[in-house]
């Protein structure tokens, strides 16, 4: 097809654009030295914020692991000193109601034995006062940290078994003890007659003694003449007119 | 080379983006200069073309020299264009009485020609001429896409280009290039 007259040829023109200089135009104040001073402060910014943003993500990230570990720590925290409250509670509840007879040697097992010391034991003139009319209790060992700890919690957690293993070599306490170190629980007290009456003379009285008549007579050295012979008055009625 | 000079101002290397901005600061300032004329506003239109493509050259995949020349050379166009629409300087669009006496014929211009002179030549023509010759003839855009990013129907597109390509022939001729009339004659 014959080109038309008046069409300039466009590759011609594409041709020409190309052989064209790479530099600015003559007689251009054009200086590219000041366009990238103008630039340069424009593309600072978003280096900064591209390493802000990364921050920003690392801040969040340490700040969401802190808490995850925190809230997972806090819980095992807890669950130590109510662990150790607990540990205390068995022990007390044991020593008084489930004596640890299967842990104990064989000499704490046998209650016959002090009974019959303590009664051979009483001198003469002497009552015992039995305060409470009851057999003689078994002396309790106190269970050790050890046993509890392991019998009152079911599931075996690490940081518990950590923590009591701790307590156990902070505290060590001997799992055998010597029977003359307990100290012995006595039932009766043995009083003299003589304290006794003291002891209700020291009471306090509930009334007043003063109109009491010694009935009897005590043990006199003297026999009494018929001239110090008291005359006896027996008031009939407490009446002060009478 | 030139691809590890991308890598590196993909990653915000302030050396790289000045080398970059180094080799293609020329040749795209006559591309922002053929389409807004005025040097100012071609310096202002570059500088917007440039930040945007540093912005976004992370997202740029570099296969050869000529894809980057021509992603950057679409990005300044982009940028004129924007320019041209925010001064409003579509249209106006010359009408036939205002343009001067057309040539016969064309004629191919020898080969001391002065380039410089027909890239002042296409500055010169007014901005609706202007802009779709250069959308046309030197970016290969077609007509419909033209319309398309000037807000123009196809025929107007048409219209404009014949328009510009008649008086670029007249100042041609004008300045001392001879048509094919005259030779034969």
């Amino acid at each position: 097809m014959k080109p038309k007259p008046d069409e300039m040829p466009d590759e011609w023109v594409r041709q020409i654009l190309r052989r064209l200089p790479d530099a600015p135009p003559p007689g251009s104040s054009f200086d590219s030295e000041r366009l990238w001073a103008q630039l340069r402060p424009e593309l600072q910014p978003t280096v900064t914020q591209q390493s802000f943003g990364w921050m920003q993500w690392g801040i969040a990230a340490c700040l969401i692991g802190l808490m995850f570990v925190w809230f997972w720590i806090y819980p095992s925290v807890e669950k130590q000193p109510l662990a150790a409250n607990g540990n205390t509670a068995p022990k007390t509840r044991a020593a008084t109601k489930h004596p640890f007879k299967q842990n104990l040697p064989t000499e704490l097992t046998q209650t016959d034995a002090p009974t019959q010391s303590f009664t051979t034991a009483m001198p003469t003139g002497t009552t015992a006062i039995k305060s409470k009319t009851r057999a003689p209790e078994p002396i309790d060992a106190v269970p050790t940290i050890q046993d509890v700890a392991i019998k009152s919690v079911p599931i075996p957690d690490l940081a518990m078994i950590v923590e009591t293993v701790t307590v156990v070599e902070k505290t060590p306490i001997p799992l055998k003890r010597n029977v003359a170190d307990l100290p012995a629980k006595r039932p009766f007290r043995i009083v003299h007659q003589n304290e006794l009456r003291a002891e209700e003379e020291a009471r306090p009285k509930l009334y007043s003694t003063e109109n009491f008549v010694r009935l009897g007579t005590g043990q006199r050295t003297e026999p009494l003449s018929d001239d110090h012979r008291p005359a006896l008055v027996m008031p009939l009625t407490n009446k002060p007119n009478q | 080379m030139l691809k590890q000079l991308v890598e590196q101002c993909q990653r915000g290397n302030a050396f790289a983006q000045k080398r970059l901005f180094d080799q293609y600061v020329n040749r795209l300032f006559r591309v922002s200069l053929r389409y807004v004329r005025h040097e100012p506003e071609a310096e202002e239109v570059l500088m917007n073309a440039f930040l945007k493509a540093f912005r976004s050259i992370s997202g740029f995949s570099y296969r050869d020299e000529n894809g980057l020349e021509a992603w950057l050379r679409r990005i300044v166009v982009n940028e004129a264009l924007q320019h041209l629409r925010a001064n409003r300087q579509f249209p106006p669009f010359l009408s036939d009485d205002e343009i001067d006496d057309q040539p016969d014929s064309v004629a191919l211009p020898d080969a001391s020609l002065d380039v410089e002179r027909i890239y002042a030549l296409i500055r010169e023509l007014p901005t609706g001429y202007r802009t779709v010759f250069n959308l046309y003839v030197i970016e290969g855009y077609t007509h419909r896409e033209i319309a398309e990013q000037l807000h123009i129907s196809e025929n107007t597109s048409k219209s404009q280009l014949s328009k510009a390509r008649a008086v670029l022939q007249t100042w041609l001729i004008q300045n001392g290039y001879e048509t094919e009339t005259r030779r034969n004659a």
